[in-house]
């Protein structure tokens, strides 16, 4: 089938036939090939939702949070900092209005990190939220 | 303005990808019948487009009759814990469910849910095992507004971890592929769908279509309609159309072509008469807009409704299908979409 993931059919577990289904999820093992095991701190997820789903400064957020957050995990604050030196500023996005700040809500799950540095993080992310708004206000 | 940023290692191991319907060829409406090849288990997950839901929302059931236990978990990843649960007859949770968008409708960071995750209860073990779920964008911007229903049917399966994005369109058939039936009728596929040929062109094939007489394979039952995106042209100078929904939008120049993001080698040369499959109102659950127009429709039972504000904050930009200007004018329009 066009365009769903092809894989051997000795393993194949349904009555119908593949040509039955309109699309297939996931692919037979193929054989000695044993269940991957990924370590659980191999991959970070980072979700975006709220108002900032549609917002054009959000584009790619993920993709940034994600390297922060890896950041940390393999080496501390200090490699975050030093990744974000000169582009992320304690003062970014307080000249703006208390009420034209936007809420943003971080929560850290899975990363393992300890209190100070979770909370390191979570400045980091809203900095970098508060910095793509900026930028993002001053393209013509 | 919010936003919820969520850091989770939740889905290292068992994400699926969620098929688009409107991208995949298939049967009635974007009604979708999908085969789920998981690593332990295997199920049949069968979409339905619900008018009554809107993206934001979509009914979720379970059901198996297999002896041990399974549950499906409406998981939120700010709160990384589950919204709401349904599970397999015995355990006390009800089979069915329906879920809202996490942070959409009003609802704040840690209510609604990112997805669902799908667990087996480990007999052996006395734990939840297995911890499936689905890559959450695409799971509420595909498969929003849709009865999602999982036939949980073999827990003894052995399958890949994860697995691999779709590639689009999915069709069962690629374009030119040639088929025969019994009665020595010839057809040719684009778009997932087949359009017959007459039997005075078969000589021509070659030329036409690249193929020849000696590659065909037997008939069988296709869609009904190409799938999204599919440009066609009938030979011998139609019109050209981008099909969405399964309905043909005529193209009326190569300028708008190429606004529309086409290019000419694009469009598939269908055999004479072979536009009249075409549909023409798009099936129900279509999302569409006029090119320089920002004005957003559903299609449903014949008419096009209007997206106001507040609905489209439930339509996502993937599923909407953009036309050339005035190919709405003539469709019918039915009442505002407020939700």
């Amino acid at each position: 089938m066009a365009g769903t993931p092809e894989g051997s059919l000795d393993q194949w577990p349904f009555e119908q036939e593949p040509s039955e289904f309109d699309a297939i999820i996931g692919l037979p093992l193929e054989p000695g090939e044993g269940h991957p095991r990924r370590s659980p701190d191999s991959q970070v997820y980072v979700s975006v939702s709220g108002d900032a789903r549609s917002a054009s400064w959000a584009m790619g957020l993920e993709n940034d949070v994600k390297l922060l957050a890896l950041a940390f995990a393999a080496g501390g604050a200090e490699l975050a900092h030093e990744l974000t030196r000169g582009r992320l500023r304690r003062s970014s996005g307080r000249s703006r209005k208390p009420e034209q700040r936007e809420d943003v809500a971080v929560a850290v799950h899975g990363l393992n990190l300890d209190p100070r540095d979770e909370e390191e993080l979570c400045d980091l992310i809203r900095m970098l939220v508060e910095k793509r708004i900026e930028d993002e206000g001053r393209r013509p | 303005m919010s936003a919820c940023i969520t850091t989770t290692n939740l889905s290292s191991m068992g994400e699926y990808p969620c098929p688009d319907p409107r991208r995949m060829a298939g049967g009635k409406g974007y009604n979708r019948f999908i085969g789920a090849n998981l690593a332990r288990d295997a199920m049949i997950i069968s979409l339905k487009w619900n008018p009554k839901l809107s993206g934001c929302e979509m009914r979720v059931n379970l059901t198996t009759t297999l002896a041990e236990p399974k549950d499906i978990l409406a998981w939120n990843f700010f709160k990384a814990d589950l919204v709401d649960r349904i599970g397999s007859p015995g355990l006390g949770f009800p089979s069915s469910m329906i879920i809202r968008r996490s942070s959409s409708m009003g609802l704040s960071c840690g209510q609604g849910a990112d997805t669902i995750v799908l667990r087996r209860r480990s007999q052996a073990f006395n734990n939840w095992q297995a911890w499936y779920l689905f890559t959450p964008k695409d799971f509420w911007d595909f498969w929003g507004g849709f009865d999602v229903t999982i036939d949980w049917f073999s827990d003894t399966n052995i399958g890949a971890w994860a697995g691999p994005a779709p590639t689009y369109p999915i069709v069962p058939l690629p374009d030119n592929t040639l088929m025969v039936d019994n009665a020595g009728n010839f057809s040719v596929v684009f778009g997932g769908s087949d359009f017959a040929i007459p039997p005075n062109l078969l000589n021509l094939i070659g030329g036409v279509w690249g193929t020849s007489l000696g590659l065909t394979t037997s008939f069988r039952p296709l869609a009904p309609t190409p799938v999204d995106f599919t440009l066609v042209q009938e030979l011998f100078g139609g019109p050209q159309y981008v099909v969405f929904g399964g309905a043909g939008f005529r193209i009326p120049d190569v300028a708008t072509l190429t606004s529309l993001g086409f290019n000419s080698g694009q469009v598939r040369p269908l055999p004479p008469g072979g536009a009249a499959k075409l549909r023409k109102y798009p099936v129900d659950g279509t999302f569409l807009r006029e090119l320089t127009s920002s004005k957003v429709y559903l299609a449903e039972k014949g008419k096009l409704r209007l997206a106001t504000k507040a609905a489209l904050a439930c339509i996502s930009p993937r599923n909407v299908r953009v036309v050339p200007d005035t190919a709405l004018a003539a469709l019918s329009k039915g009442p505002k979409l407020t939700k």
